[in-house]
């Protein structure tokens, strides 16, 4: 082996070659070690022998020893170890570098954006609505359907299992009648657990205070079933001596002050005593999202008696839209094949399961629909403030062009100057994002307060999720507002900039750019104002909708005592105690209707079969029934239902044997038509029981809720209800504040068996179905303002800086005899046909998302013409004043002094 | 940290040998001071992984005789020395034991 004169080596035979290339590296290279070691074991005359390829494989062979080929690996082993050494310093000086290139790169930013404190903060503030609404809107759906209910193990695999019925009631309900419920658990195979519960308001003492708190009774299985372990202390087992209780842990610290010494005490439900045995954990709210305070095991005793939800967990090996379809054809294969004894009211219906989110109609709640509609709209807004400041931003680069001809004439890279460029938005993007916090707390607020005031929140509005979402929309509009300032300033020609050093940047170029995306902010804020006038409409139609009852002025009340046989439904002291409270009302306010019912809208229906004499089959209507009520004297105009026909139910009816009955407008229609159904029999319960004298049509009244079909309904006299009961008191006390809390105080007074008394008005029960869209039309609304006042910002920055930029346009125009009225219709027509164009495109982009909008209204069409017409005017009327200041002052432009200027 | 036997041979030759302690030096110190006949193969394995172990450093240095090329000199470390006296003091204790008996 000879060695060359640049270092590198010359094997002299294969095993040479073999070891060379062995201990070289990438580069072929030999270092000192190597090369000595090569060298003395050629010294040692290790030297492949020439000759025959016997003789060189045994030189081979001694060069190739297990100590050379040691050698090589500890050789191998050192180079690798410089190596990576070498690239880790590499990669952390190039991390060094780049660090210190944007801390430079930003601190020159902050000292720019210091000179312009107006100019930041009126970003910083379009940025942080934006930023801010979508971290809070965020939130609430991250709570409402991302994540699912709390401390819930995979809620992607829970079902909820439904009753479908057929036409004409065609309606799905979520009760499971307690036989289906126990034969579905025994015999199904789709799922792993099925488990049971209900939850409803229960009058509770503990320790000597008794108070009404949210009480689960649940099957065994439940906890099981959901996958969610306890706080403290345990769940339910099987053989329990005491009945046992959990409690939630909003009660635990409330009311325990979060003490384990509460495990084993003794709580009190009407009729029977619980020992408390564990506690939830913090936020566990069941399959629900409404607070629950204590679970209850199921008391099989008395279950027959109620109906249940179901909630089932998929088989392992079923999963998605078709694992559920596939859980409810079983459990209905199961229900209707080998259950004989199910309670006739169901077996008409279809079992049929839905995913966990679903509500009680078996489809995905409004909450959760509009909540994604506001996360668009939220998004919606956050571009509009992007579009805003990525053109403010422009506009300022178009100021800026002698700083950055002189920073590409000194030498800058185009790539540095993009980088400095990024280095403001990113600045002006985290200002936003820290001016976004607060109003994303107090956006989340308001929003946990108007759309689901029944949830349990288990963190603040200002929780990960929300810090999270406004990091990374910090990021995105970080990139989306600096990418084409940064375009627009790497594309400045150097030689035309020194040519015209001392003009800005007029070219058509950049108008253009700024002409749409004025345009665009025209348009998504027409399509907010669009989507709010359409919210606001379906609020007023569904507040205008003719319930049969006038439910923002009726009263409610229901008596409960603790003790079971106080106040118990349908005892003779429940009636003594209720007509005592009536002529309490009627004392204390005289004149005013009330009236005593068993069976009030919206909150107790019950149904009863109806026989005429003669017919041999009763038809049916779409919302079921027929629901009977049983009403004392001023009942219709207590709860506002207007009589139509005939006479309503008096206080001689419920006193006089005389059966008699009141008929609604549908039900009368249906089963008389063409006739007077005053004067017509009527028999309920059985084709032999009496024969009931209609006396009255009173118009339809809605039983559940907004949107419901006609159904058939009756009242008969109070007191001859029979299979049925829960009194209620319902009353019009004179309109004006505390009329609730006087009801409640004189009740509370009554008789020393009531120790609860609730106190409502009927449309509060409603309220929960309007919600969604109040919270639409004003989420909406909001936006779409915000949305308007960004974009009319907008047109006035773009119009100034067009009559800044076409001065000697105008000049020369005067000059040769254009009036001052002709120049104020030009730049006023810019901006109106901005907001023209900005409409037109508006309502296209409503119109194209109409499938998935209209479902979202109520009784209000995608393209009505009011809201259109409506939307139209304030986008027009807001682009013509924001245009009218750059017009005027266009106008009054002198143009001996603009041509001299120039 | 002890070494073995021959890493500790070396480490010696290394320390007596002061600049002159190169591959070849090394190896005919062991076999006219040691009695120990070894390959220049393994000379270079032991002198190699008792520098990566950080006993031995090394540089490049010309050969003192005429016309040599250039060769790595070795020299102990301030660990190589501890660990060549801890070696010592194992083996010493050994040999005291044994003498007492």
């Amino acid at each position: 082996m000879t060695e060359r004169r640049d270092g590198t080596t010359r094997p002299e035979g294969i095993g040479h070659r073999v070891l060379t290339s062995l201990l070289s590296d990438d580069r072929g290279r030999l270092d000192d070690w190597s090369r000595e070691f090569l060298r003395e074991l050629e010294a040692e005359g290790h030297r492949a022998p020439r000759g025959g390829w016997r003789a060189r494989a045994g030189g081979l062979r001694r060069l190739l020893s297990p100590t050379t080929i040691q050698f090589v690996r500890l050789m191998r082993r050192r180079r690798r170890k410089e190596s990576k050494e070498t690239m880790r310093m590499k990669t952390l000086g190039r991390f060094e570098e780049g660090w210190r290139s944007s801390f430079r790169d930003l601190r020159h930013a902050a000292r720019g954006l210091v000179r312009e404190p107006r100019f930041v903060f009126f970003i910083a503030l379009t940025l942080a609505v934006g930023i801010g609404a979508n971290a809070a809107m965020f939130s609430v759906a991250d709570r409402l359907f991302l994540s699912g209910p709390a401390h819930v193990e995979h809620p992607e695999d829970l079902v909820r299992l439904y009753l479908r019925f057929p036409p004409p009631q065609e309606r799905t309900a979520p009760w499971i009648p307690w036989r289906a419920a126990e034969h579905l658990r025994e015999s199904t195979t789709a799922f792993s657990h099925l488990s049971a519960y209900r939850v409803g308001d229960q009058l509770v003492r503990i320790g000597g205070s008794t108070r009404p708190l949210s009480v689960s009774a649940v099957a065994e299985n439940y906890f099981q079933t959901l996958g969610v372990g306890p706080a403290a202390g345990r769940f339910f087992s099987d053989g329990e001596g005491a009945p046992p209780a959990v409690i939630g842990h909003h009660l635990w610290m409330s009311e325990f002050g979060g003490s384990r010494s509460v495990l084993g005490r003794q709580i009190q439900m009407p009729g029977q005593t619980f020992t408390v045995v564990g506690i939830a954990p913090q936020g566990f709210t069941g399959p629900d999202l409404g607070r629950v305070d204590v679970w209850v095991p199921i008391d099989e005793s008395q279950a027959p008696w109620r109906n249940w939800r179901l909630i089932g967990r998929l088989r392992s090996d079923l999963r998605g839209p078709e694992g559920i379809r596939q859980a409810g054809a079983d459990a209905d294969s199961v229900f209707h094949e080998t259950l004989d004894d199910a309670p006739r009211w169901s077996r008409t219906g279809a079992f049929v399961a839905g995913p966990l989110s679903f509500d009680d109609a078996a489809t995905e709640p409004s909450e959760i629909l509009i909540s994604r509609l506001l996360m668009g709209m939220v998004a919606l807004v956050l571009l509009i403030a992007c579009l805003n400041v990525t053109s403010l931003l422009v506009t300022r680069i178009a100021t800026r062009r002698r700083e950055v001809v002189v920073r590409l004439a000194l030498g800058a890279g185009r790539w540095r100057l993009m980088r400095l460029l990024f280095a403001e938005s990113s600045l002006l993007s985290i200002l936003g994002a820290f001016a976004a916090l607060p109003v994303a707390y107090w956006t989340g607020t308001l929003l946990r307060g108007i759309l689901l005031p029944q949830v349990e929140w288990i963190s603040t509005p200002l929780n990960t999720p929300a810090l999270a979402m406004v990091g990374l929309t910090a990021v995105g509009v970080a990139a989306a507002i600096g990418l084409l300032p940064a375009i627009r300033a790497g594309r400045c020609d150097l030689a035309a900039g020194l040519r015209s050093f001392s003009a800005s940047d007029s070219g058509r170029g950049r108008k253009h750019w700024q002409t749409w995306m004025s345009v665009a902010q025209m348009a998504l804020s027409a399509a907010l104002l669009l989507c709010a006038g359409l919210f606001l409409k379906s609020f007023q139609m569904l507040r205008t909708t003719d319930l049969g009852v006038e439910p923002s002025g009726t009263l409610m009340a229901t008596l409960r005592s603790f003790s079971p046989g106080d106040l118990a439904s349908g005892s003779e002291q429940e009636r003594r105690v209720y007509k005592r409270a009536l002529d309490a009302v009627r004392s204390q306010w005289r004149d005013i209707p009330a009236a005593l019912s068993v069976g009030l809208p919206f909150i107790y229906n019950f149904t009863e079969d109806i026989f005429i004499p003669g017919r041999q089959a009763i038809p049916s209507m779409p919302g079921g029934g027929p629901f009977i009520s049983t009403v004392g004297e001023g009942y219709f105009e207590a709860v506002g239902t207007p009589i139509l026909r005939g006479r309503p139910i008096s206080h001689a009816d419920v006193l006089n044997a005389e059966p008699v009955a009141v008929v609604s407008h549908a039900m009368a229609d249906l089963l008389w038509p063409k006739q007077d159904a005053v004067g017509q029999c009527l028999r309920a319960g059985s084709e032999s029981s009496p024969c009931l004298e209609v006396i009255g049509v009173a118009a339809d009244v809605h039983r559940v809720g907004y949107r419901e079909p006609p159904s058939m309904q009756f009242y008969i006299p109070l007191g001859k209800e029979s299979g049925f009961s829960g009194m209620a008191l319902a009353a019009r006390p004179p309109a004006g504040a505390g009329a609730t809390e006087a009801l409640r105080a004189m009740l509370e007074e009554i008789d020393p068996a009531v120790e609860d008394v609730q106190v409502r008005t009927l449309q509060s029960l409603l309220d929960p179905q309007s919600r969604p869209w109040r919270l639409g039309a004003t989420v909406l609304g909001i936006s779409a303002v915000l949305a308007l006042l960004v974009s009319v910002a907008g047109v006035y920055g773009v119009l100034s800086h067009l009559v800044a930029q076409r001065r000697r346009e105008v000049g020369v125009r005067m000059a040769l005899g254009a009036s001052r009225g002709a120049i104020l219709r030009l730049i006023v027509g810019r901006g109106a046909s901005s907001a023209l164009l900005g409409s037109v495109l508006g309502a296209a982009l409503v119109l194209s998302a109409e499938s998935w909008l209209q479902p979202l209204l109520f009784e209000t069409r995608v393209l009505d013409p009011v809201v259109l017409s409506v939307a139209a005017a304030i986008l027009l009327g807001s682009a013509l004043l924001a245009s009218l200041l750059p017009a005027r002052r266009a106008a009054r432009l002198d143009p001996v002094r603009c041509l001299k200027a120039e | 940290m002890t070494l073995g036997d021959l890493q500790n041979l070396t480490m010696l030759a290394v320390a007596h040998l002061e600049e002159r302690s190169w591959a070849n030096q090394i190896r005919l110190e062991l076999k006219e001071t040691a009695g120990r006949e070894v390959s220049i193969g393994t000379v270079f394995v032991t002198l190699t992984r008792l520098e990566d172990h950080g006993l031995l450093t090394s540089q490049t240095g010309d050969a003192p005789d005429r016309g040599g090329r250039p060769r790595r000199i070795f020299t102990l470390t301030p660990a190589g020395w501890d660990a060549l006296r801890a070696t010592r003091a194992a083996s010493e204790r050994m040999w005291s034991r044994l003498e007492e008996r």
